[in-house]
């Protein structure tokens, strides 16, 4: 994915957890992340990606 | 707002001057030509740009001296080249700080840095920091010594009539009150324009999310100058700040303010200084600081739907207003007064008619609504307006922290010259020629021994005709032959072989080029430009 693809793609995640709305963005994003993980058809990759997310989530 | 005890003028590092009314005299209502309200950046250079044609003006400002409200600072790279037009350039290569790079930061770790395009082929830098007071004490330095420009503080107008053709406007200064006939105005004077609320004209957008303290403090910090951006520091927890460096140790410091704050309290002295304390000690600054000024900010996307009314036309501020994070305020106002002032030029000097002025709204308004749509997109990673857009860009700047790919979408995308493409005056591209510069955009800058590219080009229209064959080019046409050789490294640049040419504006856009030219071609369509002749 080129950077502008990226962009559009943040854009289009934006818009739709507004649209789901602030209550349902969770299963919504739950969703999307098997959906990714199926397509994605590795199953270490897709483990290794899940550690990758968790981390730097401290605030 | 200055700290308690200066006042309104009271600056650490600028004396302003004061200037005076003009004395009672029948000279002042002789008619003019061209009016220019404000004296701001903007009206000054659009009062330099016409007197580079030989034509005169009449500036008009109500105030006393430089602007104290409004700070731009970033001066992009065509901004320079617009101030080299105008002669002007000396003072400001002296005292502006030159930059190219941006740093962001996701609580206190590095995300992002990126780099403006810079090369030697260049001749200016991608961008300058310069105290807006310099950069109008620069201008008006050469306003003073030009004669062919009227310079009348506390001048106000107080009215404005356009009947029958006859456009006056009513003018009151501490002296008197008269009446002024103007063939053109431009409205220069800023983002509470006189003009537009003469005419009872509106600027329609929108106001975006988040509001900001900008301010200005004194210290000697040992940072280069490179636009910093900390997203989520410790002194603004899920806020922004943004820190740029200028003349005499001078920062800006704009930081963002969350919902809670109350902007009555936000805007006291002593919670300013504790806000700016919390920000230095977020960049490791603990030597001594002095508080300078203080304002507030909030992003708006509003420009007026014509920047023209009749002999109206509207520059600067008092046509659009755009957020800062694009750094183009100041930026396409000087624009503005360029293409507006080489247009009234040729139409003043006879050399074009007034078809020409037709491209000046659509093509700078084009410009802002460019504009906004970067803005929209800076200013939503900036200040994220609603749930979706925040945990995204929250998850954007966690990753950014070890993914490089995600730190890029922090990237405030300084901008670019506008590319006037699909424009009334921009011919469609030959698409034979497989790179250079396309019609619309501004020419390539290269760099020879000799200097320059921009330094061969003329004030008004040139022709940059790349062969070993050059043709006559009539001289009572003002167009200036600019010959490349087609071995030159310029040729394989521009995509050019033996014949191609590139037709190029006054302002440095370009109207059209030919990979095998014809010259009765060119001159037809350089007649259409000038007055509208069908060709």
């Amino acid at each position: 994915m080129t950077n502008e693809e990226v962009e559009r793609f943040y854009e289009s995640m934006a818009n739709t957890i507004d649209q789901v709305g602030e209550k349902k963005a969770n299963i919504f994003l739950a969703k999307l992340t098997l959906l990714f993980a199926k397509n994605l058809n590795n199953f270490d990759k897709s483990i290794s990606l899940i550690e990758e997310a968790a981390l730097d989530l401290d605030s | 707002m200055r700290p308690f005890g200066r006042g309104e003028l009271d600056s650490l590092y600028f004396k302003y001057p004061l200037f005076s009314a003009p004395k009672v005299s029948a000279n002042k209502a002789t008619p003019v030509d061209v009016t220019i309200v404000g004296a701001g950046p903007i009206g000054l250079t659009a009062a330099l740009t016409l007197a580079r044609y030989g034509i005169r003006s009449v500036i008009l400002e109500a105030k006393n001296t430089f602007n104290d409200g409004s700070r731009a600072i970033c001066i992009a790279r065509q901004s320079f080249h617009i101030f080299e037009s105008i002669g002007v350039i000396e003072p400001f290569l002296k005292k502006a700080l030159g930059w190219s790079k941006g740093r962001s930061f996701y609580r206190g770790k590095q995300i992002l840095e990126f780099n403006m395009p810079d090369n030697d082929n260049q001749k200016y830098r991608p961008m300058y920091n310069l105290e807006q007071q310099f950069i109008e004490k620069f201008l008006h330095d050469a306003v003073k010594k030009n004669p062919l420009i009227d310079m009348r503080w506390q001048s106000k107008v107080e009215e404005i009539n356009i009947e029958n053709d006859i456009k006056k406007l009513s003018i009151t200064d501490v002296n008197e009150s008269y009446s002024l006939e103007s063939k053109w105005i431009l409205a220069a004077d800023g983002a509470n324009s006189t003009i537009r609320n003469l005419l009872k004209l509106r600027l329609n957008g929108q106001n975006l999310e988040g509001r900001y303290i900008i301010a200005d403090i004194h210290m000697k910090h040992d940072y280069p100058t490179v636009r910093r951006a900390l997203f989520d520091p410790d002194s603004r927890r899920n806020g922004t700040v943004l820190i740029h460096k200028q003349p005499e140790d001078i920062w800006r410091i704009d930081y963002q303010l969350n919902e809670k704050e109350d902007l009555s309290i936000a805007t006291k002295e002593n919670v300013v200084r504790e806000c700016i304390t919390g920000v230095l000690k977020d960049i490791g600054h603990t030597g001594p600081w002095d508080l300078e000024w203080w304002s507030t900010y909030s992003a708006n996307t509003l420009a007026l739907d014509n920047y023209r009314y009749g002999p109206i036309f509207f520059i600067g501020d008092s046509a659009h207003i755009v957020p800062i994070f694009g750094v183009r305020g100041l930026n396409n106002g000087l624009a503005d007064a360029q293409n507006i002032g080489w247009k009234l030029a040729y139409i003043l000097k006879g050399m074009a008619n007034e078809s020409l002025l037709e491209s000046y709204s659509p093509e700078r308004r084009g410009a802002t609504l460019d504009v906004f749509a970067n803005a929209l997109k800076s200013t939503r990673f900036m200040t994220p307006p609603t749930f979706g857009w925040l945990i995204m860009r929250d998850a954007a700047l966690s990753l950014a922290l070890r993914h490089e790919f995600a730190g890029a979408l922090a990237n405030p995308r300084q901008m670019e010259p506008y590319n006037y493409a699909d424009n009334l005056i921009t011919l469609n591209d030959d698409k034979t020629f497989t790179c250079g510069p396309a019609p619309g955009k501004v020419i390539e800058n290269f760099k020879t021994e000799g200097g320059f590219l921009s330094d061969r080009l003329d004030k008004g229209f040139n022709l940059i005709w790349f062969g070993l064959k050059v043709p006559a080019i009539e001289k009572k046409l003002n167009l200036n032959l600019i010959n490349i050789k087609p071995n030159h490294p310029i040729a394989q640049f521009y995509g050019a072989t033996e014949g191609s040419a590139y037709l190029i504006r006054p302002d440095m856009h370009i109207c059209g080029r030919w990979h095998k030219a014809d010259l009765s071609n060119i001159i037809s369509f350089y007649r259409f430009i000038l007055n509208g002749e069908k060709f």
